[in-house]
């Protein structure tokens, strides 16, 4: 693809890059960088359906019957270790 | 230097240090998450919950959502744009991915760290619970890449990017006098021509 580059344009240096008279190619490293996204996005709907559609430290946890306790920085509850709601 | 120069590099300052401390905050996350993933200790692994719910919540999170704002503030404010440079839409779509996570998992540490502050809840109970280890090494992952990201800002317009800069050229060239070029260069030129003859 032939370019007719004028360098300088916006007066931002690295910020203008080139005027070119034909749209630009998507730079390697973007095509990269979408490939690495899309096998892990492949990866991570294979463990999904492997686990079972669940997945994380959540699916240890009890069922809550109440909403989750409120955190404080500073108070201490009644067990001594705060977090009591 | 004007105000809007001055309200940039606040902006800048605040963005960077966010950014960094996020970074930092989840590094410190990681230590904790490493703890209740190896070791057998009731106690330290109780306290190790604790402290990553404090930690989350309160440093984290507001760092995350901080640097996300001013991010997409300097963005706005300056050339750079939002949409125009690819490195900068890859930025702010891995910022916003993570950021959504991060808030999306807040809860469950929230309640991972509840559980472990119940003195009732047993010690085989505590380490059933089980770690966020995988998401905070790929959080950190996330962030170091943005990092790269921000600090190399490899070459590339996106589609939009590079109509809106010839947009901006052609306005630029139908003005008179007008050559598209810095006010420096034209300087530098000028003098190079008047010593020239």
């Amino acid at each position: 693809v032939a370019r007719g580059v004028v360098r300088g344009h916006a007066g931002a240096g690295r910020i203008s890059d080139a005027v070119s008279a034909s749209r630009p190619p998507t730079p390697r490293w973007v095509k990269l960088l979408g490939l690495a996204a899309l096998v892990i996005g492949l990866l991570f709907v294979l463990v999904m359906l492997l686990a079972g559609g669940d997945h994380g430290p959540s699916r240890h946890l009890p069922p809550l019957d109440t909403a989750p306790p409120a955190l404080t920085p500073t108070g201490l509850g009644a067990t001594g270790l705060g977090w009591t709601g | 230097v004007d105000g809007v120069t001055v309200a940039r590099r606040a902006l800048l300052a605040v963005h960077l240090s966010s950014s960094v401390g996020w970074m930092g905050a989840v590094a410190a996350y990681l230590a904790l998450d490493v703890v209740t993933a190896t070791r057998d200790d009731p106690i330290a692994v109780r306290a190790a919950y604790i402290g990553m719910g404090l930690v989350v919540s309160y440093v984290v999170v507001p760092l995350a959502l901080a640097a996300l704002g001013t991010g997409v503030a300097i963005s706005l404010a300056t050339r750079w744009g939002l949409f125009r440079h690819w490195w900068v839409l890859i930025s702010l779509l891995l910022t916003l991915g993570a950021t959504a996570v991060l808030l999306v998992e807040t809860s469950t540490i929230n309640r991972l760290a509840a559980v472990a502050a119940d003195l009732t809840t047993t010690e085989a109970q505590l380490r059933g619970l089980g770690s966020t280890l995988v998401h905070s090494i790929a959080g950190l992952g996330v962030l170091l890449l943005i990092t790269w990201l921000n600090v190399y800002k490899p070459r590339g317009m996106t589609p939009y990017g590079w109509s809106k800069q010839q947009e901006e050229w052609r306005t630029r060239q139908t003005r008179p006098g007008d050559t598209g070029q810095p006010a420096r260069m034209v300087e530098k030129r000028r003098k190079e021509e008047s010593s020239a003859s």
